[in-house]
């Protein structure tokens, strides 16, 4: 493996600008140009990546401890005489500004206490990122509310309604996110919880969530892996790729259902404003779309109720949904001043 | 409009000649160009990722980032280089953010598979070997390195940090640990490449 020296440089910077997460649609481009003026960079390009790879396959953490506790870091010469004037003045203020801070940041404290419950809402069709205190990530899809209630060593949420994804940051402390009819205790993970009126499903996508239907025993109490729990007092544990049903209706959860990598990826495909449906119920199919939409759909003909429907559809607009189902399906969508019906086709 | 009553079932790249349906003309020709990349961008990833089901993981989700792109039509009009680039890069991208989450999840998962006392080392011996050598070359390549660039290196690669908190802690900025983590990545590559020569 030859290795071009100027070639390699640029590489690097590439390599450690991705890594930074923050490459501009700008940057990005000149990348690509760059790339795509000669093999030979494109393929330093990859050895560098392979490089960046291989280097964290092993773990390097426990040697690396000397770097990051023993030695302190260097300090700048400051100590002119040039600078101690000045040295002295920003020293002299610093000062000031440190005891106003400590002042203010007691009375931000103490506030603290007080409000931390935030609150969240969705608009039908909009979707939203919400930042936590603690790193996690909330996405909120459409037609939701989400309350957050955190201090230093509690983190509660309470998802009133709709549907939202969990990015959990780990962390000793539980989090909780209460869904009305359950709870769910988790320490770090990823999850999908969809509350409809009379039915919740909560899917994991990564790590395991605890959810306890009737707020009976928490986390601690769980010590082993068990696939079906039906209507016990234990909370259900769900490791990834498990799903755990609530009805309502039923009057008791359903066994947990595991599903494969695809169906939970399809079940996250709204956080790119889509959405996939296998087979499903043309009511189901309305059901789910009235959650996006004002205009509400209803299906009036009994004949076409059932009738499968499935594919990936773009969430932004619902009418070109109805308009790509009406193509392949025996149905008329007649559009009403406020909604849409759908009947079946009598030509 | 034409129906077909036997078939009541929408497919994802069905013949719908619907103008605005979504699974409409940027499908077929998206699938067309992934088509005519998928050996060099499958041999990129193979490269990088292990795990087959990553990998197909990563060529779908390349699929819906391209497909969400807006000005993916001019994105795909500046000849087979410039495209093959900009799959490539877009698969990096979505490689950092997938190795990231998978970080975490394996994190999370060591944490809760120790609770329960059944933690196994699945390491193999060769494995252990090889990185003991790739360790101590490492080591060796860090050691010649100004302090600060091979803690910034350290920290963003083996702690977890990202870059703006290694430039918290370490008190610089987030574009300087960029600079650091480019500095030590350039050292290090140098020196893989003198060893590959030498063996």
């Amino acid at each position: 493996m030859s290795i071009r020296l100027q070639t390699a440089e640029i590489a690097a910077k590439y390599v450690s600008k991705i890594y930074s997460g923050k490459l501009s649609a700008r940057e990005q481009e000149t990348l690509e140009d760059w790339l795509a003026k000669d093999p030979k960079n494109m393929q330093e390009y990859e050895n560098m990546l392979l490089v960046w790879d291989k280097v964290a396959d092993c773990d390097y953490s426990i040697l690396s401890e000397k770097f990051i506790t023993d030695q302190p870091l260097k300090k700048h010469k400051f100590f002119s005489k040039k600078n101690f004037l000045i040295f002295s003045a920003a020293a002299s203020f610093c000062f000031i500004a440190l005891f106003l801070g400590i002042f203010y940041s007691n009375l931000f404290q103490t506030q603290k206490e007080n409000i931390l419950v935030t609150y969240y809402k969705t608009r039908i069709g909009e979707q939203k990122d919400i930042k936590l205190p603690d790193g996690s990530l909330v996405t909120l899809n459409t037609a939701s509310e989400l309350e957050i209630d955190f201090t230093e060593n509690k983190r509660q949420l309470k998802l009133k309604s709709g549907e939202a994804f969990f990015d959990i940051a780990k962390s000793p402390n539980p989090l909780t996110v209460d869904l009305g009819k359950g709870l769910i205790t988790v320490l770090g993970t990823q999850f999908n919880v969809n509350r409809a009126r009379n039915e919740i499903v909560v899917a994991v996508v990564e790590g395991l969530v605890s959810v306890d239907w009737d707020n009976q025993p928490r986390l601690s109490e769980i010590n082993q892996e068990t696939t079906e729990q039906l209507n016990s007092k234990k909370p259900i544990l769900l490791s990834a790729g498990k799903v755990a049903y609530f009805s309502e209706e039923r009057k008791k959860t359903v066994p947990i259902k595991k599903i494969s990598k695809l169906e939970t990826r399809n079940l996250l495909n709204w956080r790119q404003g889509f959405i996939h449906f296998d087979k499903k119920p043309l009511t189901d199919v309305v059901a789910q779309l009235n959650r996006y939409t004002h205009r509400k759909i209803s299906v009036e003909d009994s004949r076409i109720a059932q009738l499968p429907v499935s594919g990936l559809f773009e969430l932004k607009k619902v009418e070109l949904i109805l308009e790509g189902i009406d193509e392949i399906l025996p149905i008329q969508v007649i559009y009403e001043a406020n909604r849409y019906v759908i009947i079946g086709d009598n030509n | 409009m034409h129906k077909n009553r036997d078939k009541n079932v929408i497919y994802f790249d069905s013949q719908t000649k619907s103008k605005d349906f979504y699974a409409k003309d940027i499908d077929r020709s998206l699938v067309k160009i992934l088509k005519e990349h998928e050996s060099d961008l499958r041999r990129f990833i193979n490269k990088r990722l292990i795990n087959d089901e990553d990998k197909d993981d990563l060529l779908q989700d390349i699929f819906i980032r391209l497909a969400t792109q807006k000005n993916l039509e001019e994105r795909l009009s500046r000849g087979p280089e410039k495209t093959k680039a900009y799959l490539i890069v877009t698969a990096s991208n979505l490689i950092r953010d997938k190795y990231r989450r998978k970080k975490i999840r394996e994190d999370s998962n060591e944490k809760v598979i120790s609770n329960q006392k059944q933690f196994v080392l699945n390491k193999t011996p060769e494995n252990i070997t090889e990185c003991d050598e790739i360790l101590k070359l490492i080591d060796k390549v860090l050691e010649n390195l100004p302090l600060i660039c091979r803690q910034a290196f350290v920290l963003s690669r083996y702690h977890g940090m990202n870059y703006r908190e290694v430039g918290l802690q370490l008190n610089i900025s987030a574009s300087m640990v960029e600079k650091h983590n480019a500095k030590a990545l350039m050292a290090l590559r140098v020196a893989f490449a003198l060893t590959e020569e030498k063996s």
